[in-house]
C-alpha cells in the first residue's frame, strides 16, 4: 500500500517534471500590426492656451502588448511637455490622456504613442501633430 | 527503501525546476508544516507570518528612472490537524491577510481571509513509542487551495511582478508535500517539501507553480511537562513564471524566481500548549529579474494540542 503511494507520487513529480517547460507565445514581432487610432485631438487641430488637450487612442497589436507611452513634444524645441506611461498586458487598450496648453508661442506639437509589445525591444511609434496658438 | 524513495522524490523536485525557466524569483508563499508534535493527535493553531518586499522597475520611456514599490504581508492563520484512523491526518489552513505598501507613490491596503487548504497525509513512517534511541515520522500527501480569498483581477503589481497583494488569487491549486522528521535522542532533523501546482484563475492569469523545501535541525530539551526546540536550518523557495493570459501563452518574465533563507528559531511545547517563533533571513535570491527583493520574514505560532 505504502510503496504505491509513493510509487503514485514519484511518477506524479516525474509527469511535471517533464511537463514543466513553460510555453510561451511565440508571435512574430510585426510593429506594423500595431495599431494606434487617435479619438482625439484631431490632426492638426488648433488650440489656445489655457485648453486641455484630451488625448484619446485605441491601441490593439495582435499578440501581446507589454506597454505604451505616450507623449507631447514641443516640435522646434524637441522639449517633452507631456508624458505618461502604462504597464499593459492586453492586446488591446484605450489610451486617455490630458495636456493643459500653457504655451504663449506658437508651437507646432507632435503627439507620439510609444507601444512596447512581447519579444521586441523597440517599440512601435504612432504620431500626429497639432498645433499651440495662443 | 522507502528513504530512497523520499531522496529521489526530493531530488527530483529540485531538478524539475532548475531546468523551467530562465529567470528566477521567489515564492510569495511560505507554507510548510515544519516539526509538528506527536505526543497529541489534534492540534488547532494560530500563526502570524511578516513578510516584506521591495521593488523596482525601468520605467518604459526612460529606462534611466525607476519606478518603486514596497510591500507588507501581515498574514493571521487559523491552523490544525485531525486525525483520521491510525494513519491520515487532515490538515486545515484558513489565513487572514493584512497587506499593505505603496506602488509609485500611491499606497495600497487590503485586507481579508484568503484562499483556504486542506490537506490530507498518510502517515508513513509512524514513530515508534517503545524505540528510545531513534524516533522517525514520514508523511506524504496532498491536497488543494481553494479560491476563498476576494481577488478583483490583474494589477499593476501583478504585471510588476510583485508577489500576489490581494487577499485570494482567484485559483484552485493542487499541493503534493512530504515531511520527514528523525530524531536520536536529543538531536533530530526535519526535512519537508510542498509543491502547489496552480490553474488559471477566473481573469486568465495563471500564478507560477512553486516549490518549497526545508531543511532543519533541532535539538530537544525536555523536563518533566516543558520541551524546548532550538531550531536552525536552511529553506529554499522557487516559483515559475507566471503567465499574464494563460490561454494565449502570455508568459509573464517579470514574475518567478528563487529564494535561499537561513532559518533559526525556537519551539516549544507545556503540557497542551505549544509555541514557536522563526527568523527567516534570505541570503540568497533573485526574484522578478532581480527587481524584487525579499526581506527577512518572522513567523510566530501557537497551537493547542488534544
Amino acid at each position: 500500500m505504502m510503496n504505491k503511494i509513493f510509487k503514485g507520487l514519484l511518477v506524479f513529480i516525474l509527469f511535471n517534471f517533464i511537463a514543466s517547460c513553460q510555453k510561451k507565445d511565440n508571435t512574430p514581432v510585426n510593429l506594423s500590426k500595431v495599431s494606434v487610432v487617435f479619438a482625439n485631438p484631431a490632426t492638426g487641430q488648433i488650440f489656445r492656451k489655457g485648453d486641455t488637450v484630451m488625448i484619446n487612442a485605441v491601441v490593439t497589436y495582435i499578440s501581446e502588448i507589454n506597454g505604451l507611452g505616450l507623449q507631447i513634444i514641443d516640435t522646434a524645441k524637441g522639449e517633452i511637455l507631456y508624458s505618461d506611461d502604462h504597464d499593459l498586458h492586453t492586446d488591446h487598450f484605450t489610451l486617455n490622456g490630458s495636456w493643459l496648453d500653457t504655451l504663449s508661442n506658437t508651437t507646432a506639437l507632435q503627439v507620439k504613442v510609444s507601444v512596447f509589445v512581447a519579444n521586441s525591444t523597440i517599440p512601435a511609434v504612432r504620431t500626429m501633430y497639432i498645433s499651440s496658438n495662443p | 527503501m522507502r528513504s530512497l524513495y523520499f531522496i529521489i522524490a526530493i531530488i527530483a523536485c529540485a531538478s524539475y525546476n532548475s531546468v523551467a525557466c530562465d529567470l528566477c524569483g521567489c515564492s510569495a508563499s511560505n507554507q510548510y508544516l515544519g516539526i509538528l508534535p506527536q505526543f497529541y493527535r489534534q492540534f488547532i493553531g494560530l500563526q502570524y507570518q511578516y513578510t516584506s518586499f521591495t521593488a523596482r522597475q525601468a520605467s518604459l520611456m526612460d529606462p534611466t528612472e525607476y519606478e518603486r514599490a514596497y510591500e507588507f504581508n501581515n498574514t493571521y492563520q487559523l491552523w490544525g490537524r485531525y486525525y483520521i484512523g491510525e494513519r491520515v491526518q487532515l490538515f486545515g489552513f484558513v489565513p487572514y491577510h493584512m497587506n499593505t505598501g505603496s506602488d509609485a507613490g500611491n499606497a495600497f491596503r487590503t485586507t481579508g481571509i484568503g484562499d483556504a487548504s486542506l490537506l490530507a497525509n498518510v502517515v508513513v513512517i509512524k514513530d515508534d513509542s517503545d524505540c528510545k534511541t531513534w524516533h522517525k515520522s514520514f508523511l506524504a500527501g496532498g491536497g488543494i487551495k481553494m479560491p476563498t480569498g476576494k481577488y478583483t483581477g490583474i494589477t499593476t503589481l501583478d504585471e510588476q511582478g510583485l508577489p500576489n497583494v490581494q487577499a485570494g488569487t482567484g485559483s484552485w491549486d493542487f499541493i503534493v508535500n512530504a515531511n520527514y522528521t528523525v530524531r536520536r535522542e536529543k538531536i533530530g532533523i526535519n526535512a519537508d517539501a510542498s509543491y502547489s501546482l496552480t490553474t488559471v484563475n477566473t481573469a486568465g492569469y495563471k500564478y507560477g507553480n512553486k516549490l518549497n523545501i526545508g531543511l532543519l535541525a533541532f535539538y530537544w530539551f525536555a523536563k518533566k511537562n516543558i520541551s524546548v526546540l532550538p531550531q536552525g536550518g536552511v529553506r529554499y523557495e522557487y516559483s515559475l513564471h507566471d503567465y499574464d493570459n494563460y490561454q494565449r501563452k502570455w508568459l509573464n518574465e517579470n514574475s518567478g524566481g528563487s529564494i535561499v533563507l537561513g532559518t533559526i528559531g525556537v519551539q516549544s511545547f507545556y503540557k497542551q500548549i505549544g509555541a514557536k517563533i522563526m527568523y527567516n533571513i534570505p541570503v540568497g535570491q533573485h526574484f522578478a529579474g532581480g527587481n524584487v527583493t525579499v526581506n527577512p520574514r518572522l513567523e510566530t505560532s501557537l497551537y493547542f494540542l488534544f
